[in-house]
């Protein structure tokens, strides 16, 4: 890629906030198009924790429950649902502290395998319940409400499907109405209590109040989709309240028309399908479309069919071990007695008679 | 696009093109997946290697494969005026297959303190001063796990440098990690959450093929498992050796004294003259005997240090395979829609097959 080029069109894009960076509750949303830097690899690797939670899910609950179209489906949802991550750094005592809250939109994951396995015909791709054409409809917002409740429930059991989170690395599920104070609002057809930048920062809030975390810090965020308009309303909000600054990264998928018809007129790219890709070496350019493909490749190594070591053909196929291994300490409610370096993480042997 | 160096010489600073993945989407688009993906690591490595089971092989000029009849067709498919040779300088520098002797593979740079050291280090295109910080912070008794943050450093060095600073944060690009590990004293130091991002840039590069880019020498980048095993190995040359030291002033290997890259033989390589290649083979069995060493304390430093230079190493296990190479190909080139999911996983299979993780 030309790097230079490509970074003065992605500086181009500029960024906007909502306020000037002078006083505590700042909140800036700026807009990541081009694949730079790494917001890709941070983004994959909160959905990999998601998906190794997912598999552990299956495989104790529909282990022996293979029917393809249903395994599409999970596909869909594993790979579509907007994913975030935002890092909130502190300083107690002079000395900086970060604690990061990894999140991914919709319905819990316990909910989505009943969506996908139980369901009496493929259902639509499970995520972010919609809301019906009359949105603003009170019972329906009653309802919902009353569903969210149960969804809190699901998501708290499903806790220990998370293994590979620890004191550093937390998942932000979701969390009721009447922990918070940020409202979560039915827009342009979404219950928005469900994305992921709304979890991460209830997640946060609840650690303000329970002091886990001290106020006054800054919030680093990343979001693999636009960020929803009631989202950015309770980081504003969020920060007022908590004394938080906000800098928030959206993966936007697609550029500006102009900038792409500039980048192709210049020769460092094409349109290949839907797809820009460098002129030279045919990688796709956009961070949306190389997520995507990280997160159809993370699926197809844990959790596709043959991946869960399902017979194919008559051949046992092993889960693919070529992937991130986000190794994680014991947290600090865990104890050891043995002196021994960590485990190797996750590593499932292939049954070679090489080895 | 040009060939640097004189003859016997097979240091590229072509850049910008991926031959493999374009030999590989050629190969799919010709034979069909089954017979794209069937060959196996020697058969690519016995015509490109003149002696592959030496570790200190020459590079076969006029591999066998560039006088198929359509390795003509194969090579206008790249993009600009690339030559047979350019095209197979490529392959070899990133499968590993070029060495590192001064002067010739090489043009060492200053603050390495040896020749050889420095031969390794260039090549891997670390700074000295990341380069010795690394190993002070881990002691020799690691360097292997050193070798990998001084990647992870270098890379983020890299990244600072071509950012605009107010991009930096929304990018991910964070310069307090730099800052906050070249300033710690000791492992102790550095956080959890420090070595963990360092790990993950690590990982994502080793997980997906990103090939072509250009090293601050001017040379092509090594794909990052090589420059880690090249990390390392200058780390060993720096120890030195009591009297059985593997090269000749000249950079050859000193025969009885050298390794041979056999089972059985600890004797480490004469680096310089060995090919990337085989400096990952050894790199990846000393990572095994310095994991072997229990840390005193828990939750130390160090045990962080393990724990996720050993998540790291198990990518690093299997990098350097040519079967591995193509199912990370594979991946990407699903990704740039050149290839089904169903046709990946055959080149996953194979890769599979391979994966004999080291024992803990």
């Amino acid at each position: 890629m030309r790097f230079s080029r490509l970074a003065v069109f992605s500086a181009g894009l500029l960024a906007f906030a909502n306020s000037p960076t002078t006083t505590a509750g700042v909140v800036e949303l700026e807009r990541v198009t081009l694949d730079e830097g790494n917001v890709t690899a941070l983004l994959e690797v909160t959905s990999q924790f998601y998906v190794d939670a997912m598999r552990a899910l299956i495989d104790e609950r529909y282990r022996d429950d293979y029917r393809a179209i249903r395994w599409e489906a999970l596909e869909d949802a594993m790979r579509d649902a907007p994913v975030a991550r935002f890092e909130y750094r502190f300083t107690i005592d002079g000395v900086p502290g970060v604690r990061v809250y990894h999140a991914m939109g919709g319905l819990p994951l316990s909910s989505v395998a009943k969506s996908v396995f139980e369901g009496p015909t493929r259902p639509g791709t499970p995520e972010t319940p919609s809301s019906p054409t009359e949105s603003e409809d009170e019972q329906w917002q009653a309802g919902r409400r009353a569903s969210s409740v149960d969804e809190v429930a699901v998501d708290l059991t499903d806790e220990r499907f998370y293994t590979h989170f620890d004191d550093v690395n937390v998942r932000a599920p979701v969390l009721a109405d009447d922990e918070s104070v940020l409202d979560a609002f039915v827009v342009e057809g979404r219950w928005r209590a469900f994305d992921p930048e709304f979890k991460a920062l209830r997640a946060i809030e609840k650690d303000l109040k329970s002091g886990t975390i001290p106020r006054g810090g800054s919030v680093y965020g990343t979001v693999s989709d636009i960020a929803c308009t009631s989202c950015e309303y309770a980081m504003t909000r969020f920060g007022e309240i908590y004394e938080v600054d906000f800098r928030v990264a959206q993966v936007f998928p697609s550029l500006p028309r102009v900038a792409q018809s500039e980048l192709i007129a210049s020769g460092s790219a094409r349109l290949k399908g839907n797809q820009l890709v460098d002129a030279i070496s045919e990688r796709p350019l956009l961070a949306a479309d190389l997520l995507r493909g990280a997160r159809e490749g993370q699926f197809r190594r844990s959790l596709s069919p043959r991946a869960m070591g399902r017979s194919f053909k008559g051949t046992p196929w092993a889960r693919r071990s070529f992937q991130l291994n986000p190794a994680r300490l014991p947290r600090l409610s865990e104890s050891s007695s043995e002196d021994s370096p960590p485990s190797r993480p996750r590593v499932l042997r292939a049954s070679t008679p090489d080895c | 696009m040009a060939l640097l160096g004189s003859a016997g010489t097979h240091a590229t600073s072509t850049s910008g093109i991926d031959v493999l993945s374009h030999l590989q989407r050629e190969r799919v688009a010709r034979l069909g997946v089954a017979e794209a993906f069937a060959g196996s690591e020697s058969t690519l490595l016995s015509q490109l290697l003149s002696e592959p089971t030496s570790p200190y092989s020459a590079t076969v000029e006029k591999p066998d494969f560039t006088n198929d009849i359509d390795w003509p067709e194969i090579l206008a498919g790249l993009p600009g005026e690339v030559s047979t040779a350019s095209a197979v300088a490529v392959l070899d520098w990133d499968l590993g297959l070029t060495r590192a002797r001064p002067g010739r593979d090489v043009e060492t740079r200053a603050g390495y303190k040896d020749t050889f050291v420095a031969a390794s280090a260039t090549k891997a295109d670390v700074d000295a001063d990341i380069f010795w910080h690394m190993v002070d912070l881990t002691g020799f008794r690691h360097s292997t796990r050193a070798a990998t943050y001084a990647v992870a450093m270098q890379l983020l060095r890299e990244q600072v440098r071509h950012t605009a600073p107010a991009r930096r944060a929304v990018l991910g690009i964070d310069e307090g990690v730099f800052e906050r590990v070249m300033a710690a004293a000791y492992l102790d130091q550095i956080s959890h959450h420090d070595m963990q991002y360092l790990s993950t840039l690590v990982q994502h590069r080793l997980i997906h093929w990103q090939p072509g880019g250009r090293a601050t020498s001017g040379l092509r980048q090594l794909p990052i498992a090589f420059r880690i095993a090249r990390v390392a190995a200058a780390y060993r040359d720096s120890q030195g050796y009591v009297g059985s030291f593997p090269c000749r002033p000249d950079a050859t290997p000193w025969e009885g004294r050298a390794g041979t890259g056999t089972d059985g033989d600890p004797r480490p390589l004469c680096f310089a003259a060995a090919t990337d290649r085989a400096v990952h083979r050894w790199y990846v069995e000393e990572s095994g005997r310095q994991a072997a060493w229990v840390p005193p304390h828990k939750q130390s430093g160090m045990q962080r240090l393990a724990g996720f230079a050993a998540a790291v190493l198990v990518l690093l296990d299997l990098a350097a395979l040519v079967e591995v190479v193509e199912a990370v190909v594979a991946d990407d080139l699903v990704t740039a829609e050149s290839l089904t999911p169903a046709e990946a996983d055959v080149a996953a299979e194979r890769a599979d097959l391979l994966f004999c993780p080291l024992p803990e």
